[in-house]
């Protein structure tokens, strides 16, 4: 099944539209592009720092820091998470962590982080601890939804364990793991950007945020904020794209 | 000389003197389901279980296949003998392919090249070779219990257990399905304990009707169809006579009146 018709990709370029006459009429009754810089000035705004000798190295930074950390949080999620979801003490164990995680506020995080790690390293971290129990409790749900008539049929027919976990734990917890990176890729990218800005690692888009907004350039903060959300929808569509391919058979 | 094959001679399985009760509800005593009860199953024989539904005839094929422990009970021949299960649902795979669904039996059991004659060749017997590609989900209910009849048949058991797997079918569907089964067994005779409610399912397939009712079980009735597979025709023929008759003789054993259920 077709996701998205033509008649509904017509409906967004709509959506759009409206949203950017919006933006145009406000910033023109604001009068000052200081505080709502119009598109076409935001437009221009893009343009020059794309063409910047720091761009691509400034977005590269970033994406790597932003994938570094999620592969590393994602494979220790899943091997927590399936040991856990198999094993119970093991999931008490781990569940105040994932709690604290899941409760501390991401500024503490951003704080700590910079005390323990350089300018560099503290973004990766605060990424990761912000998106590892979103990709934990996901793949425990994955893990505890697996249809245990399917399990039955597999020890009746005398399967062993590591064949079991290989062809119906993790095929079944499949749609799970890719719905948690779908909404921890983009949250990561995101987390990762903010940090950057309160850490100021040499190159990367959060030191050029906030270069632009000591300026006072705002056409350069809404400037580099679409160079994020391109970046995060280009991220989106990989995943939606891995999942079409791993879904085949539904 | 004529050697006489008396029905106690025939090597058989053995239930004897089995117990199993359930825990239903908070300071309910709980059901018991089976107690004292025993059951002949005879060799490369289709023995047929019927009896209302809520009495035990899953409950036994657990027993039977190890999925659950009886509270006691001796199960004599059984130790050792591989299972096949034949569920009510085809239990497929769906992200495996109708040949990956039943390779998936057998992938530790045969070499690679073996593996793969003997999946096609079973994917023949139920006409459904030219769908080895296909995913379960584009199949319609009878050709997904096909699959799992012939993944119960490369699985090499001993025993085969059906728990109602024709149930829900539509009739013509349901005699097509039962010819596949026949057929495969008829080349490879298990042992089959097949659990019904329907008579007509039972006459057709089996060799031995046990007919249990009331908790805890015991079996009311036990019936032999001496008809050769090849005569009997579904619900008509010499099948409709025979079950005239027993439902002439035994109406209240097979179809026991419903009880009313106050303690």
């Amino acid at each position: 099944m077709k996701l998205f018709t033509s008649k509904d990709k017509l409906y967004t370029a709509g959506a759009v539209l409206c949203l950017l006459i919006l933006w145009e009429v406000v910033s023109r009754a604001v009068g000052a592009s200081i505080i709502l810089p119009p598109p076409g000035e935001t437009w221009q705004e893009l343009v020059r720092i794309i063409t910047y000798e720091n761009f691509w190295t400034a977005v590269f930074n970033t994406t790597t820091r932003s994938l570094i950390g999620f592969t590393l949080t994602f494979l220790t999620a899943l091997l927590f998470a399936v040991l856990a979801g198999l094993w119970k003490p093991l999931y008490y164990l781990f569940s105040p962590l994932v709690v604290i995680t899941k409760a501390a506020p991401p500024i503490s995080i951003i704080l700590l982080a910079l005390i323990w790690l350089g300018t560099e390293k503290a973004p990766v971290l605060v990424g990761s601890l912000v998106i590892y129990p979103i990709i934990y409790t996901n793949i425990i749900a994955g893990v505890d939804n697996v249809d245990h008539k399917l399990i039955e049929m597999a020890a009746m027919y005398r399967i062993g364990r590591l064949r079991k976990l290989l062809e119906i734990y993790l095929p079944s917890i499949m749609p799970y793991v890719l719905a948690a990176c779908s909404t921890a890729l983009g949250l990561n990218l995101r987390v990762v950007i903010m940090t950057e800005v309160l850490s100021q690692p040499p190159i990367s888009m959060g030191t050029s945020l906030q270069t632009a907004r000591v300026f006072l350039n705002t056409a350069g903060v809404f400037a580099w904020t679409v160079v994020a959300i391109a970046l995060a929808a280009l991220f989106d569509y990989s995943v939606s794209t891995l999942r079409k391919r791993m879904e085949v058979w539904k | 000389m004529e050697i006489r094959m008396d029905r106690t001679m025939q090597k058989a399985l053995q239930i004897t003197n089995l117990a199993k009760e359930f825990k239903v509800g908070k300071g309910v005593k709980s059901l018991k389901v089976y107690e004292n009860f025993s059951l002949t199953v005879p060799e490369k024989k289709i023995t047929c279980i019927m009896g209302p539904s809520g009495g035990g005839k899953t409950t036994l094929l657990n027993l039977i296949s190890g999925l659950l422990k009886p509270d006691s009970g001796e199960f004599k021949g059984f130790a050792g003998k591989t299972v096949s299960y034949l569920f009510q649902e085809p239990r497929l795979l769906p992200w495996k392919t109708v040949w990956q669904n039943i390779d998936f039996v057998s992938k530790d059991i045969y070499p690679k090249k073996q593996r793969a004659e003997i999946v096609d060749k079973y994917l023949k017997m139920v006409d459904l070779y030219d769908f080895r590609d296909y995913w379960p989900e584009k199949l319609s209910g009878g050709m997904k219990q096909r699959v799992s009849i012939a993944r119960a048949f490369v699985f090499p058991s001993d025993l085969l257990l059906m728990d109602e797997p024709f149930k829900g079918l539509d009739l013509q569907l349901k005699i097509s399905l039962m010819d596949s089964f026949a057929a495969l067994w008829q080349q490879d005779l298990r042992t089959v304990i097949f659990v019904t409610h329907d008579l007509d399912e039972a006459l057709y397939l089996g060799d031995e009707i046990y007919v249990l009712s009331g908790l805890p079980a015991r079996v009311n009735k036990s019936l032999q169809v001496k008809i050769p597979r090849g005569e009997r025709r579904y619900g008509e023929g010499k099948l409709k006579e025979l079950k005239e008759e027993w439902l002439a003789d035994y109406h209240d054993l097979i179809f026991p009146p419903e009880r009313e259920n106050n303690g």
